[in-house]
């Protein structure tokens, strides 16, 4: 009777025994999870290898499955078609859902062990948010170098401002604001003999592709003006069709251009637009708008603008822009607009300076923009005749 | 975006409602080459509803009417709103296209 009794409390006691030892097993060994040192690397995979490396032995655990195309499992017991295996399974939703199932065999998880594998659980939902947060960076940050290439592209197919005409009779202001998210526009300039030659444009689409199409069209522009300026506008924008139409076409983008020649000993002002807007000719006081009389290049080959031509007087202005000075939204949605393009143009020409008129208009599209973003580049061109 | 698909007569029309930009042509194109890509080759574009077109949309329909085209069909645009008008008109691309007013 004694013996049994004492049997029984010597087997109670190695039970407790037991349990404290597996106790204070789990407290080192949670311990030893949430000290361990930073991760090395933010890919998914190495940080649950880590963690899984680090709870395995001290659950005794035998496989361990994250939900998606991770698996971890221990070759030298592989117990998952054993009979006989208890398995838990822990869902944690908030970070993305992942399921995890965790397999020992031959002994079935207690109370304690469930804690501790929650508390593993937990640590590895972490590490896979966070994994992912560290993707979505990575990307953010190719997206943004992408576009920040897209706009060193950019600028760099453009003339070189300093090299604006300088000729009696001509004030001259051209620039170019770029959009966070880089658009198509181009312009360029050219003296030849007694003419300026100046060109602005637009590469449909956004981003790199249009950025590099742009610096193809800025070349294939300069090169026109240089070889077929003795045809006149039209001529030039027929040779850039020439050249970039089947190449636009491919690309499903398209190219709005208009080229202008002033010449200084006839003061005779001619420009060949295809496709382009917003142009407007102001002289004694009204406005005019050059319009488009073909369609931008890409889209019909060989379709050459009919040239628009008047000769110029004393404060007679030039403005030409993109449609990322007329489609600027204000916070109410309400677009600048071609009207309201004329009538600044009407407003700022009192000036007889190209580029406090330019200036002007910059302001005013920026201050109806004012809490909206650029939505696109706008490019801007002002020859004041005098 | 909306893009919404009926048949009229013998061929598809895509009716398009709200703003067409650049964030809609990918879903404007998967319409169209879904449509185009059995025995269709004419489609009709209702713009009736679409409140604003820029380039990039621009160029999306004209992509969408060289492969009609190429296919020997045609892409018509129908019932254009006064921006899709003003937007055609100012660049000329109502020459390239074939706009039916019903």
């Amino acid at each position: 009777m004694m013996a049994g009794v004492g049997t029984e409390e010597e087997s109670a006691l190695t039970s407790l025994t037991g349990a404290l030892v597996d106790a204070n097993d789990r407290l080192l060994g949670l311990l030893s999870l949430i000290t361990s040192e930073p991760p090395t690397s933010l890919a998914a995979e190495d940080m649950i290898n880590a963690i899984i490396d680090r709870a395995a032995p001290i659950l005794g655990l035998d496989q361990v499955t994250l939900s998606g195309a991770q698996v971890h499992r221990w070759a030298a017991n592989q117990p998952s078609d054993h009979e006989g295996d208890w398995s838990t399974t822990i869902e944690i939703a908030d970070v993305g859902s992942v399921d995890m199932t965790f397999i020992r065999a031959l002994r079935r998880f207690d109370t304690g062990d469930t804690k501790l594998l929650a508390a593993v659980a937990r640590l590895l939902a972490n590490a896979v948010a966070t994994a992912h947060v560290h993707e979505r960076t990575i990307s953010q940050e190719i997206v943004a170098r992408e576009h920040a290439t897209a706009a060193n592209v950019a600028a760099a197919a453009l003339p070189d401002p300093a090299t604006m005409p300088a000729k009696t009779g001509l004030s001259f202001f051209a620039q170019l604001t770029p959009a966070r998210e880089t658009g198509g526009d181009l312009y360029t300039w050219q003296e030849i003999d007694n003419s300026v030659w100046f060109a602005i444009g637009d590469v449909s689409g956004k981003g790199l592709p249009a950025a590099v199409l742009m610096s193809t069209a800025v070349s294939a522009v300069d090169a026109a003006i240089a070889r077929s300026h003795a045809g006149g506008p039209s001529a030039v924008v027929g040779a850039v069709d020439n050249w970039l139409h089947q190449r636009l076409s491919n690309a499903a983008m398209f190219l709005t251009l208009a080229v202008g020649e002033w010449n200084t000993t006839t003061n005779t002002l001619t420009i060949a637009n295809s496709g382009h807007s917003p142009i407007v000719w102001c002289t004694n006081g009204v406005t005019q708008r050059v319009d488009a009389t073909a369609p931008p290049l890409g889209v019909i080959a060989d379709l050459v603008p009919d040239p628009w031509t008047t000769t110029t007087q004393p404060g007679d202005v030039l403005a030409l822009a993109t449609d990322g000075f007329t489609e600027q939204a204000n916070p109410g949605g309400e677009l600048f607009g071609e009207d309201h393009f004329d009538a600044s143009v009407l407003r700022a020409a009192d000036h007889p300076d190209a580029h406090t008129i330019g200036n002007a208009l910059l302001r005013q599209v920026a201050e109806h923009g004012e809490g909206c973003a650029q939505s696109d580049d706008q490019a801007l061109i002002v020859v004041s005749f005098s | 975006m909306d893009i919404m698909i009926t048949t009229e007569g013998d061929h598809p029309l895509v009716t398009l409602a709200g703003r067409f930009d650049a964030f809609e042509t990918e879903a404007f194109r998967a319409a169209l080459d879904d449509l185009l890509d059995g025995d269709t080759s004419t489609v009709s574009v209702d713009l009736h509803d679409v409140q604003f077109i820029d380039s990039s949309a621009l160029a999306e329909l004209v992509r969408a009417m060289k492969h009609c085209r190429e296919a020997e069909g045609e892409l018509f645009l129908h019932r254009l709103s006064d921006p899709v008008r003003v937007i055609l008109e100012l660049t000329r691309l109502d020459a390239a296209f074939e706009i039916r007013e019903a």
